[in-house]
């Protein structure tokens, strides 16, 4: 185990267990955790009472045969999944196989990506539903008909989804707003503001009612399944929520009411007390929002030493940007701008309408979730920026079609193969750090050679 | 109005190979002339002394170009990183060179832990226990032509390393053993 599988594993033992118990995150990633612990069940015979009594297990309370496949399940196979989601999003923005293929090679070899899709934490299964909203939405705009009550109805349950796993899913919100642009373009063009009014007023609940929908109906779950307190555990529930339990009557609604009031403050009360982030601190991990573009700062999440044939070797599982992928998001973000500039600035025509919009989309989510982040105080880590990395990858692969439209279309060679050459390039280095990612050993010169920039402060463990 | 040809791709292509350049410059693992042997013993036991006798588990080879192995306070090459085990290990180095120019000289040892120093079977100088690293400075009247060194350097636990220098007496400039001068050459192999 390591970083926060520490906190998601206790937190989704007591779901299966029917244990009560509060968190600062939504509960639904630790669910899915939970349930694929009881599918698979390849903890049946061992005991795991102590994951009950901890909000963060430590290496003491695991049985040496504790296998984590369970818990680990949904983030592995979601992430895995979401290539799909990736790659189809693409194909319908671009109407290009090849090119949607190759560029599907950004969301699958990124070893910050691997590193956390591959553990029980909930990176992966956020993605998941992001990529899910985002080919939702990409979808309901290209299929060529209107956009139905239903569209709006069905993204928000993706979307409340992804929020109930992590709550910095909240950025998809503006697929809303997109989906309304598109849905209203020629009424907002015609300044036909009656007409978008009159829409606004049936889609605004038709968008947010299910997203309210599915944040009570986890809360419900999350709630009615906590039938049990353990001794000390009580995370300042309210003796009228503790009371509740003790009866037995966790599905009604009015614990459920207590319930939600409680975790709600739970939450409030954890966000107030995480630290703000101190980079003077020796062994900070956190590192400002508008470092993560860089990849700083590196985490060591956990290592193993050992002596063989003299030379000491390390196993490291640190979260590590693929340079190639990370620093093509942030050119990409640069030309991007560059072009909306081009346009509303400098008045120049776009050569491919459709796609500059798709351009600007990809652009301001990316830009949207970077500058509501800045705002947040409380001390944050590199691995918050793998939901703009995937706005930005998508964004890579839009402008890459723009730049290069008319050789695309001409199915030029040497485009082809320029590509060709970037995705193996992508792959190259992905495998060049993946002792990062899989914890393969390393010795100390070995781990130099990775150490690519100072300002990723990779820590060498001599 | 003329304007300048500008392939997109060409300028893609090029950026390609500067980044898979500055790629395979940066991870090609470094390579210096080879000038001296290096071996290097692993020993069973703790070592506490330059005499003790050895009980060698495992020894390896290591070319390298000078003997300037002392960076980060470990017995670690400039460009080749860390050549020595972790601890407790046993480095000889025997090596021919040539003198130019006949008159007195003075090599300086450095070494983190001990060491001992002979020209043509003659020892000059040995510090033989711990130490934290510490010069020693051995005088020899050395002739014109071919002469043989060895070197023997052992490291226990904490910090290592160990740097081999000459100077022609009257001349006072320090050469790192490796580097030939208008006194004394190394023959690279």
């Amino acid at each position: 185990m390591f970083w926060d599988e520490n906190y998601h594993i206790a937190s989704a033992e007591k779901h299966v267990q029917g244990v009560m118990y509060m968190e600062p995150h939504p509960p639904l990633g630790k669910m899915f955790m939970g349930l694929m612990e009881v599918v698979i069940g390849a903890n049946d015979k061992i005991d795991k009472h102590k994951f009950l009594e901890t909000d963060h297990i430590d290496g003491a309370d695991v049985p040496p045969e504790t296998k984590f496949t369970g818990y680990r399940w949904p983030s592995v196979v979601l992430m895995a999944v979401s290539v799909l989601f990736f790659y189809g999003i693409l194909r319908r923005i671009t109407q290009n196989n090849l090119l949607a293929f190759l560029f599907s090679s950004f969301i699958i070899f990124d070893n910050a990506l691997v590193i956390q899709a591959r553990a029980a934490m909930l990176e992966g299964i956020q993605i998941f539903f992001l990529l899910a909203a985002i080919y939702y939405f990409v979808r309901t705009v290209t299929k060529g008909t209107p956009i139905l009550i239903r569209d709006y109805a069905i993204l928000g349950v993706i979307i409340g989804l992804g929020i109930m796993v992590k709550v910095t899913s909240a950025i998809e919100l503006l697929l809303f707003v997109m989906l309304f642009g598109v849905d209203q373009w020629r009424n907002i063009q015609a300044f036909d503001y009656h007409e978008v009014i009159k829409r606004l007023v049936v889609t605004v609940p038709a968008a947010v009612v299910p997203v309210a929908l599915v944040f009570l109906c986890v809360f419900y779950i999350h709630i009615g399944m906590g039938t049990k307190v353990i001794a000390g555990h009580t995370y300042k529930a309210s003796p009228e929520y503790l009371q509740a339990i003790q009866r037995g009557d966790t599905w009604s609604l009015s614990t459920f009411s207590i319930g939600l009031r409680d975790n709600m403050k739970y939450m409030s009360e954890y966000a107030d007390g995480v630290p703000r982030l101190d980079e003077c601190k020796a062994d900070e991990n956190g590192s400002f929002a508008v470092d993560w573009i860089v990849g700083k700062k590196t985490i060591n999440y956990r290592w193993d030493k050992d002596t063989i044939d003299g030379k000491v070797q390390v196993k490291y599982m640190n979260i590590v940007a693929n340079p190639i992928i990370w620093f093509s998001v942030v050119a990409g973000i640069v030309l991007s701008l560059g072009l909306i500039m081009s346009k509303f600035i400098y008045g120049k025509q776009e050569k491919d309408t459709p796609l500059f919009y798709w351009i600007c989309a990809f652009t301001s989510l990316y830009l949207c979730y970077m500058l509501t982040i800045i705002q947040i105080e409380r001390v944050m880590y590199l691995y918050h920026y793998l939901l703009p990395l995937t706005f930005g990858s998508i964004n890579v692969a839009l402008i890459f079609t723009y730049i290069y439209r008319e050789d695309i279309l001409a199915n030029k060679k040497h485009v082809w193969i320029n590509l060709g050459l970037y995705t193996a390039l992508v792959i190259a280095v992905f495998a060049f750090f993946s002792p990062f990612t899989y914890g393969i050993q390393m010795t100390e010169d070995q781990f130099e050679m990775r150490n690519w920039f100072s300002f990723w402060k990779l820590q060498v463990v001599q | 109005m003329n304007t300048i040809p500008f392939n997109k791709n060409i300028v893609f292509s090029v950026v390609l190979a500067v980044i898979t350049f500055a790629i395979i410059n940066r991870i090609v693992p470094p390579h210096v002339s080879h000038v001296f042997d290096v071996v290097i013993s692993k020993n069973r036991s703790g070592i506490a002394s330059i005499t003790q006798a050895r009980d060698i588990e495992m020894s390896k080879t290591v070319k390298i170009d000078r003997i300037n192995l002392a960076e980060k306070s470990r017995f670690r090459h400039p460009k080749l990183g860390d050549i020595g085990y972790a601890n407790d290990f046993f480095v000889d180095i025997n090596a021919p060179f040539t003198v130019k120019r006949a008159g007195e000289y003075v090599f300086f040892l450095s070494s983190d832990d001990g060491f001992s120093f002979s020209i043509d079977d003659k020892k000059l100088c040995e510090f033989a226990a711990d130490r934290p690293l510490s010069t020693d400075p051995c005088r020899v009247t050395l002739t014109e032509g071919e002469h043989t060194f060895k070197l023997v350097y052992f490291q226990g636990g904490g910090n290592a390393g160990l740097t081999m220098s000459y100077t022609f007496a009257t001349d006072g400039k320090q050469y790192l053993a490796g580097d030939d001068s208008k006194y004394i050459s190394f023959s690279k192999k």
